[in-house]
């Protein structure tokens, strides 16, 4: 940010005459005298004023709110409060490492995270980039608005929707069986459960994943295309040169992003379905707070376990922003 | 952008420690806030004498057994309750359950009018949906602003509620203990087992139930289909399998059994003891480990198997489940005693009959906790709780009274009309709006309930000749009333991870022989300890 002060005079002119007086020393660059705090506040008063309201946010809402940690590492009780609950050092985290089924839910929770990240990350880019060809402007706001829509559907309907067409007694099975032909078991099967969640999770939720994907597609610039065209470049040379190139830095600023909380894999849609498949397969991170924090009233030991998840997607966030730094892009933050 | 590296690596670090450094550190814990509760070694204060007060004659008598009161028809006089107005004039405000939604304002609710009208208070009642009754309840008592009446219970056990109970709410054992209930006489009109059901705090008095009937768990059964099989209800085991497989076929299966089932109708038909087996000694061991309850998994592995179980019930919700009865697709399954309603009859009209399945031959039947909920008060200075209680006393106002009409029927005229034999008959604003169940005061305080299903006299002669049969081989749980704190901090833990373990056996054929480690998992996580605590308490109890 410092301008460095241009030197000025120099070497003397080739054509100066003897007794002409004489050129100055080159200087040393005039060094800007330092401005102090108070003087460099007043001189932006205004855009921290600006900034002021979003800081005030961030301070009561989730600074001022990560205060509540203190709870991970004290036995609360409501009704006590929290400052008056009594210190127990780290047993919370103790008695939840030494859970088995707290490292059964954690491998769970992991497994289902990667199969997302894998098979539902790219969703959305895909349906953006398909939406996006749609030539037709009509057509497409219809389809957008379309696949929007499972989005705002509670995940108590978009459970009970897969139920009624793949369950046992449901539609699929129903065909299949007044054809003679053999069912087959879907819903409440423990080894059909990670992929089911997971193609729950792209159709309720791909649609609306589109709309960064589609503003960003919207801003690549038009005379790429008619470029490489020209060169001959087909529909799969254009996709691999010009789009996906022109919207990298939003593909790996959402997938950081996405590392941020990649452990909240979802609690509604596996609280309503663990049941059906046993815990062992269908017990998550969330699901296991529940039942073992809040239901109990165990909060100390559920705080214990969001904490941890935050910390660590506080690391995986920071490793992925150190790679992409690596690989040449920009990331969340520098 | 909110992160910064340097920021972002300080709280890794402090993560890193917290983890790592674990192990080091484990020994320094502390009991803390574990509240006495328990009533061992206490003085107890005597539970409220029992004074029944006389209502009108009943069609078919109850027995002290536990049988109810049965009223074919409603009764054609209508007395007073002869109870005074309770209320100072004040401003009440009390927590409740609500299965309906929130009522409409005091101004244009008549309904609510009248019943700040009889009680003599300014009733603000804080309605809590059923959905969220744990969290909201959780939130109002970390709060400071108690409402004056707090309703506990309907099924929902809130972590450390008796502790709660004792630190917040008011002691009224001086006023309802052994004869000093009898300036309340609705309140002692409520039987000895819903008192003793609902248990004392560190050996004093807190709260007031809603009594319920002893029964618990039981089998709804559409009677028609079961008949239709050529079977008997009246069955033991093999009578019981070979009725659910006649059942069966086509679209329609014997019995449907919902996620996180209870299974105590067939576990008690089997013989198995109610929650906990009290051995001689008086040592308390899980039911649930009991021969009788393992084969009463097996028998329901077996008969999923067969296919003679709804094949759905893994993912099919309690209340998805009565749906599923209701429109005929199973013919039995297991509900609470309160499944047994005027609305089921309703649906099943002249289709088909709605009858409670008998107990196997030779078995038992589970009893329930002899209550809907209890109320506990505000602590506030004796002439205040004085009111209070007689708010509730008033509430309890008995079947065949004024009192009892208002309250759960409306304002004649205005909520019901009466029928040619003086049946009430709702009107739209009663069954639309204005009623008990938006603005249900019957949950702060009722009488004990009589066995009458308006409009279906036939259906309340079949559940009073039931309860004859069954109430003599109804047993109790012996945990009922008494306290654990062991149980009150891993109780809701430990029972899921058996109903778990139930579920993978039913449903997804896993081995009985593995149900031996998930009970030793059970005991070793606080269920050995809870049984140890109750034991010590189910002894000072006597």
């Amino acid at each position: 940010m410092t301008v460095t002060a241009a030197s000025t005079g120099g070497t003397p002119a080739p054509d100066a005459a003897p007794g002409d007086p004489p050129v100055p020393e080159p200087r040393a660059p005039k060094v800007k005298p330092k401005r102090t705090r108070a003087q460099r506040l007043r001189r932006d008063l205004f855009l921290v004023g600006l900034m002021l309201p979003g800081v005030i946010y961030f301070v009561v809402f989730h600074y001022g709110a990560l205060f509540g940690n203190l709870i991970a590492f004290k036995d609360y009780v409501t009704f006590i409060g929290v400052w008056d609950s009594a210190w127990v050092g780290i047993d919370n985290f103790t008695v939840l490492l030494g859970d088995p089924d707290f490292w059964n839910a954690a491998g769970n929770t992991v497994v289902i995270a990667l199969l997302q990240l894998v098979f539902f990350f790219p969703a959305p880019l895909a349906l953006a980039l398909l939406l996006n060809s749609l030539v037709g402007d009509k057509i497409r706001r219809f389809v957008q608005s379309v696949v929007y829509l499972p989005h705002f559907i509670s995940w108590v309907i978009v459970v009970a929707l897969f139920n009624q067409v793949l369950g046992d007694v449901g539609v699929l099975n129903g065909i299949l069986d007044d054809n003679g032909l053999s069912t087959i078991d879907i819903i409440g099967n423990p080894d059909a459960f990670k992929p089911l969640v997971v193609v729950q999770v792209i159709w309720k939720e791909a649609g609306w994943g589109t709309i960064i994907f589609l503003a960003a597609l919207a801003n690549v610039d038009e005379q790429l295309y008619e470029a490489s065209a020209i060169d001959g470049a087909g529909w799969w040379r254009r996709l691999w040169h010009v789009t996906l190139p022109a919207i990298r830095p939003v593909i790996v600023l959402l997938l950081i992003l996405r590392l941020g909380d990649i452990l909240t894999v979802g609690f509604e849609q596996f609280f309503l379905q663990r049941d059906a498949v046993g815990p062992e397969v269908g017990e998550v991170l969330d699901t296991f707070i529940y039942w073992s924090g809040i239901q109990d009233g165990h909060f100390g030991v559920a705080a214990a376990a969001g904490l941890m998840k935050g910390v660590l997607g506080v690391a995986l966030v920071y490793t992925a922003n150190k790679i992409s730094h690596r690989l040449g892009e920009q990331g969340v933050y520098r | 952008m909110a992160l910064n590296r340097r920021d972002t690596l300080r709280l890794f670090g402090a993560g890193a420690v917290a983890i790592t450094g674990a192990p080091a550190l484990i020994g320094c814990s502390s009991d803390g806030n574990s509240g006495d509760v328990g009533n061992e070694g206490k003085e107890l204060a005597p539970y409220p004498a029992y004074v029944p007060l006389v209502g009108p004659t009943p069609d078919l008598p109850g027995d002290d057994k536990g049988v109810q009161n049965a009223y074919l028809n409603y009764p054609t006089e209508i007395k007073p309750a002869g109870f005074d107005t309770p209320g100072d004039g004040s401003a009440v405000t009390a927590s409740v359950i609500t299965y309906g939604v929130p009522p409409t304002a005091l101004e244009q609710n008549k309904f609510r009018q009248a019943i700040n009208a009889a009680l003599g208070i300014q009733l603000d009642l804080q309605v809590i949906p059923a959905a969220n009754f744990k969290e909201k309840m959780a939130t109002m008592m970390a709060g400071n602003e108690l409402p004056d009446i707090m309703m506990f219970g309907a099924g929902e056990v809130l972590p450390r509620e008796e502790q709660f109970i004792a630190s917040a709410c008011a002691d009224i054992s001086e006023h309802i203990s052994g004869d000093a209930v009898k300036t309340y006489p609705g309140l002692a009109n409520i039987p000895a087992y819903a008192w003793q059901g609902l248990g004392r705090i560190g050996g004093r008095l807190y709260g007031i139930p809603i009594e319920r009937p002893i029964f618990g768990g039981s089998l709804m059964l559409n009677r028609t289909l079961v008949e239709k099989a050529g079977a008997k209800p009246d069955w033991d085991k093999d009578g019981f399998l070979a009725a659910m497989k006649g059942v069966t076929g086509g679209k329609r299966y014997g019995l449907g059994i919902a996620m996180a089932p209870s299974i105590d109708y067939y576990a008690g038909g089997l013989g198995a003891p109610n929650v906990w087996d009290v051995g001689a000694d008086g040592k308390f061991a899980t039911a649930f480990g009991t021969q009788q309850y393992k084969d009463t998994l097996v028998m329901l592995q077996q008969m999923f198997k067969d296919g003679s179980v709804y094949p759905d019930g893994a993912s099919t919700s309690g209340t998805d489940m009565k749906t599923v009865f209701n429109n005929q697709t199973v013919a039995a399954y297991r509900d609470g005693w309160g499944g047994y309603s005027t609305q089921v009859l309703a649906i099943a009209k002249d289709k088909w009959t709605l009858d409670f399945g008998l107990p196997f031959a030779g078995g038992n039947s589970w009893g329930g906790t002899g209550r809907f909920g209890y109320t506990v008060f505000k602590k506030a200075d004796p002439a205040r709780v004085k009111m209070l209680l007689a708010v509730t006393n008033f509430l309890a106002a008995p079947f065949g009274t004024k009192e009892f009409e208002l309250f759960n029927y409306g304002v004649e005229g205005t909520h019901f009309t009466r029928d040619d034999k003086g049946t009430p008959v709702p009107t739209d604003l009663w069954t639309n709006t204005e009623n008990s169940t938006n603005f249900p005061v019957k949950y702060l305080g009722s009488a004990p309930l009589v066995l009458h299903y308006s409009g279906f006299p036939d259906a309340t002669e079949r559940v009073y000749e039931w309860e004859k049969k069954v109430a003599p081989i109804t047993i109790p749980d012996p945990s009922n009333g008494i306290r654990s704190q062991a149980w009150t901090e891993n109780g809701a833990a430990l029972q899921k991870s058996l109903t778990d373990a139930w579920m993978g056996i039913i449903f997804r054929g896993e081995d009985i022989s593995t149900y031996d480690a998930v009970l030793t998992k059970w005991h070793n996580d606080g269920g050995q300890k809870a049984a140890e605590e109750f034991a010590a308490e189910y002894a000072a109890s006597k």
